[in-house]
């Protein structure tokens, strides 16, 4: 296994995972203290993204000792749970529950609980399940190769994070050329991906590395893209709460980044 | 119209202030400064007559009465419908049938008197609140005995003028905005919750609030 | 056309500067001095509209207001109280059977007009909203017309102001004919549309969101909405997209002048019988001044357009202007504008967000079958705050004393929904000069004769029972009614036939080829929707056609290009 300033993919998958599962929290909260922790299970983004924090800093420090790898494991399993149960949630208050019901399903789904937020934390989650198997020795999850299991995650995510980004770009009238952003390379690294592990050739593998690296890029322009767009509310930093509850999501950006690092660490380190 | 008063305006949002935001993003300078003049500058009495100031201010009490404030401390009301007459600051429309304004609150509270002395035989601020009340609903249902309504529509002279007015005076006033629990001025801050039950930190709590479901 | 003239006039030209958006000033040309293409009176929805345009085609327009030009930022201020400088203040009489509230209910002052306070619900008018007259017939007792122009002929309009205005609406809108996508997407509901929505929804009614003139995202520089909530008061955040944020400065930047604090006294004529520009009084002094135009365009709305041309009478127009027809002040329309209100037992908190809320229900917006009468309404959300509210309580509740403050304590927990009716045109609801009283400029004052026609009464009725149950059906209770008017329709309707209207289709006069009406005023029959819109299409459309004319050499009698002369029907010729 190839090494990178001296870490080897797996080390630099767990760094990305603790990373990604800070911003995931960031954007859970915003959008939790939004609507005021109205629901007790509110919370639970924060508890069990907080363990898979602790656990894989743990496993940074420690990335030999079986118990932070157990740990590792099992708060990564109950990410990619705690996500699922969360789309669920946003689901139901989101739109089942809400005046109008499903009459007024693109009005919810631009407005409410962001249907496909919560599977961000999944997709951490299942991040920090094979960074724990592979650590632990073992080649393969569920009988796929890491390397081709991690670029199945970071390709869904990618295409789940550009839908949802859509729908909030929508939102917003794409009053900005550059909001149609996540339309292009993270929706194509994921088309790509399955053209990869299926043919494995190398016009395949240059082209999903340029498209992850244009993706990395992609994230940094877009954190930068709402930053500005949080100057252009009323008020900007002077009115900064409402700003950061009601502007564009400050961390989501990044989290293309993120992903697109996840996919190049896959195809090269591991 | 009146009952038992005094405990019956135990505030709603107790500690609410809305005048704590003064320094917050809900405030500009400009509603800042409307709002400080409101209070500081309580306009003297320029228009009315001595007579007719404590006519009003008796009406006033009745109409929205505060006898859960001391003296001192009440929402001044007379004032400002003062002011607005003094200026002849006018509202853009009148009735038919009712004279402009200045014309029309005096003729109006020679009226409410002249009602006062043909039912209870005495000036109306000498009245009890009930004696108060009851010359009042005579105004309001337009069928005051005398005849110092000739020019004036009493019925309509009481609701779009008289009441309507007092109660826009009072209503005004940010210690009527504590206790209805109105969030008062707010640019350039806006609202995040809207939703049923939602409640913006910035906003009024009430003692037992919970924020609402998003 | 303007070019040629303007640059005569440069070098005596001083620069002016009016308020911009941001807290800026930005230059203005002064046009005081020149006989210019156009004077528009009045800086509302239609003036500012049309004027926008025209100057953007190259016309030389200026632009006077009888009120100031506001500056967004400085101007507005955040409490109900303080905010009456932005109404119409001067002294109408309101009188007849039924009359109405003027004032802040419904006119606007300065630059921007009634738009500056507005609740932005931007809807198109339907088809057969134009097409009254055919479709019911003869209705005792009211005066039915069909609009000279169709739904066809204005929806490249309706389109070009949404864009303009950037309306914010729904992506499928149920209503109406097929339409493109609006410009910008839908706001989030505030609780008082929730409650619509869960009402509606409980009793079948189709419900949608509102399409509404205020941003939900960024655009040239402005803010998207923050839901202050304070749209009738001023817009300090420039999400509203006002006439006075959206075409005023797109008028001056194209070199229009606009001209605050003019209050216009008479339209001036020559021998001909052409207008030739407009005398005006500045709010500061009693003099006159003139301002020279080859064409004059009343856009005052429905009192201010009508007092106008009344009080322009001449020997050669002994009944006003533009009336030979003697529609000038006839067929004066509002909307019914009733409100029910009802009690929730959760935070309402209904001072949050624009007044509209952001749903709406056009369903009752047709004639009902099995009902007694025609036509129908639009439910709304409203939200007034604290002094409106209370205000209401009093005068249409009948409450005071204790229990008006005991029944304000639950302020936060009221919910309203309002009802834009249609009324009937009747020849004898209208606008007149008032025989005596005259204002402090000593120009008689309007008196407004209004009375309902029973089918406006009928639909209030329905609408009323409709929206308690909506309320009802969302768990509201103890809901009481408030009676209202809002808008000002009519007065100067549009027609084909010179004897039955004072305009033709393109807002120009029948009886002066160069005196247009570009306001509220020219509508036949009212439409049960909010009226704005439908005025700026309108003045895009007029703007559109003063192209067209002018291309074909048909706009300007003065320059002697197929000058049709000043048609009177039926009044004799005379001298001014």
């Amino acid at each position: 296994m190839s090494t990178f300033l001296g870490w080897n993919g797996l080390r630099w998958l767990n760094a990305l995972t603790a990373i990604m599962v800070l911003l995931v929290m960031v954007d859970a909260f915003i959008g939790h203290y939004r609507s005021g922790f109205a629901v007790r299970a509110q919370y639970t983004p924060f508890l069990s993204g907080g363990a898979i924090l602790i656990a894989a800093v743990l496993a940074g420090i420690a990335p030999h000792e079986g118990w932070a790898l157990q740990l590792l494991l099992v708060t990564g399993a109950g990410g990619v749970l705690t996500g699922i149960v969360g789309a669920g949630y946003h689901h139901y208050y989101g739109i089942t529950s809400k005046p109008g019901g499903y009459g007024w399903l693109l009005h919810h789904l631009m407005h409410h609980a962001p249907p496909l937020a919560p599977f961000a934390l999944s997709a951490v989650g299942a991040l920090a399940v094979l960074v724990a198997t592979g650590l632990r020795g073992s080649g393969a999850v569920l009988g796929v190769p890491l390397r081709t299991a991690a670029l199945c995650v970071v390709a869904v995510t990618l295409a789940g994070a550009a839908l949802q980004a859509t729908l909030l770009h929508y939102r917003g009238a794409f009053n900005n050329p550059l909001m149609y952003a996540p339309l292009t390379t993270p929706v194509l690294s994921a088309a790509a991906v399955p053209w990869l592990i299926l043919t494995r050739g190398r016009w395949a593998l240059l082209s999903v590395t340029v498209l992850f690296e244009a993706t990395f890029l992609i994230g940094f322009v877009g954190l930068g893209m709402h930053l500005r767009g949080f100057d252009r509310m009323m008020g900007g930093l002077r009115v900064a709460l409402p700003n950061v509850l009601d502007g564009p999501a400050m961390t989501a950006p990044a989290l293309f980044s993120g992903f697109a690092a996840a996919g190049l660490t896959a195809l090269y380190l591991l | 119209m009146s009952g038992g008063e005094g405990d019956s305006f135990r505030p709603r949002y107790p500690g609410y202030d809305v005048l704590a935001k003064w320094s917050s993003p809900d405030w500009d300078d400009q509603t800042r400064d409307v709002v400080r003049r409101r209070i500081e500058e309580v306009p003297p009495i320029r228009f009315f007559t001595g007579d007719e100031a404590a006519l009003l201010a008796a009406v006033a009490e009745r109409i929205v009465p505060q006898p859960d404030r001391a003296a001192g401390a009440r929402v001044p009301i007379v004032p400002f419908i003062d002011e607005r007459l003094h200026e002849d600051r006018r509202q853009g429309y009148r009735y038919e049938g009712i004279p402009p304004q200045r014309e029309a609150w005096r003729a109006g509270l020679a009226g409410i008197e002249a009602t006062s002395r043909a039912l209870h035989g005495r000036a109306f601020v000498a009245l009890a609140d009930a004696e108060q009340d009851e010359v009042l609903r005579r105004v309001e249902r337009g069928d005051p005995p005398g005849d110092a309504w000739a020019g004036l529509d009493a019925r309509r002279f009481f609701t779009s003028v008289l009441c309507e007015t007092v109660v826009k005076t009072y209503y005004a006033h940010p210690l009527a905005w504590n206790e209805t629990g109105y969030n008062g001025p707010s640019s350039p801050r806006g609202h995040v919750r809207k939703w049923i039950g939602g409640v913006d930190p910035w906003e009024a709590h009430e003692r037992d609030a919970r924020w609402g479901t998003g | 056309m303007g070019d040629r003239m303007t640059r005569v006039a440069d070098a005596r030209e001083r620069t002016l500067t009016a308020p911009g958006i941001d807290g800026e000033r930005v230059p203005m040309r002064d046009r005081s001095r020149e006989e210019v293409d156009f004077c528009i009176v009045g800086a509302g929805a239609g003036g500012g509209t049309l004027g926008a345009k025209l100057a953007e085609a190259g016309f030389s327009v200026v632009i006077i207001d009888a009120g100031p030009h506001w500056d967004p930022t400085r101007d507005f201020v955040s409490d109900e109280a303080a905010s009456h400088p932005l109404f119409w203040t001067d002294e109408r009489i309101s009188a007849g059977e039924h009359p109405i509230e003027l004032g802040s209910n419904n006119s606007g002052r300065g630059v921007g007009g009634s738009t500056v306070h507005y609740s932005m619900i931007a809807m198109r008018a339907h088809p057969d909203d134009f097409r009254r007259r055919t479709i019911l017939g003869e209705i005792a007792g009211a005066e039915l017309r069909d609009w000279p122009l169709g739904y066809a002929d204005l929806e490249p309009f309706y389109e070009e102001v949404e864009h303009d205005l950037q309306v914010a609406g729904p992506t499928f809108y149920p209503w109406g004919r097929r339409r493109k996508r609006y410009p910008q997407r839908e706001h989030d509901l505030n609780a008082c549309a929730k409650v619509l929505v869960e009402g509606c929804t409980k009793l079948g009614i189709p419900v949608a969101p509102a399409p509404i003139a205020t941003l939900s995202a960024p655009h040239r520089g402005r803010s998207p909405c923050v839901y202050r909530g304070f749209c009738n008061y001023g817009c300090t955040t420039n999400a509203k997209s006002s006439v006075l944020v959206t075409y005023v400065p797109r008028a001056i930047r194209a070199g229009a002048e606009v001209r605050p604090g003019c209050m216009a006294a008479r339209i001036e004529h020559d021998s001909r019988g052409l207008a030739t520009g407009v005398l005006y009084f500045r709010a500061d002094g009693a003099e006159l001044h003139r301002q020279r135009a080859r064409n004059v365009v009343v856009a005052g709305y429905a009192v201010e357009t009508p007092r106008l041309l009344l009080g322009s009478a001449s020997a050669m127009f002994p009944d006003g202007m533009a009336n030979s027809s003697g529609c000038v002040g006839r067929c004066f329309m509002v909307h019914t504008g009733d409100q029910v209100f009802a009690k929730f037992p959760e935070r309402i908190n209904q001072y949050k967000a624009p007044p509209p809320g952001g749903a709406i229900t056009e369903h009752f917006n047709r004639t009902i079958p099995g009902e007694a009468f025609v036509c129908g309404y639009t439910i709304e959300v409203v939200g007034p705050h604290v002094v409106d509210f209370a205000s209401r309580m009093a005068t249409s509740r009948g409450l005071w004393g204790a229990s008006l403050r005991r029944e304000m304590l639950d302020y936060n927990y009221w919910s309203g929904l309002g009802i834009v009716g249609e009324v009937l045109p009747r020849r004898d609801n209208r606008v007149e000069l008032h025989h005596d009283e005259r204002d402090r400029h000593g120009l008689p004052i309007p008196r407004v004769v209004f009375g309902y026609h029973g089918n406006d009464q009928a639909i209030v009725r329905h609408a009323v029972r409709q929206m308690t149950s909506i309320l009802e059906a969302a768990g509201g209770r103890e809901s009481w009614h408030a009676d209202r008017t809002a808008h000002l329709l009519g007065g100067c309707r549009m027609g084909h036939d010179p004897h039955d209207s004072v305009v033709d289709a393109d807002c120009r006069s029948h009886d002066v080829p160069n005196l247009w009406i570009c306001d509220g005023s020219v509508f036949p029959t009212s439409a049960a929707v909010n009226p704005s819109l439908t005025i700026q299409a309108i003045a895009s459309r007029t703007a559109a056609r003063i192209r067209e004319l002018a291309a074909r050499r048909e706009l300007s009698p003065h320059h002697g290009h197929a000058a049709p002369a000043a048609r009177i029907h039926p009044a004799p010729r005379g001298t001014a």
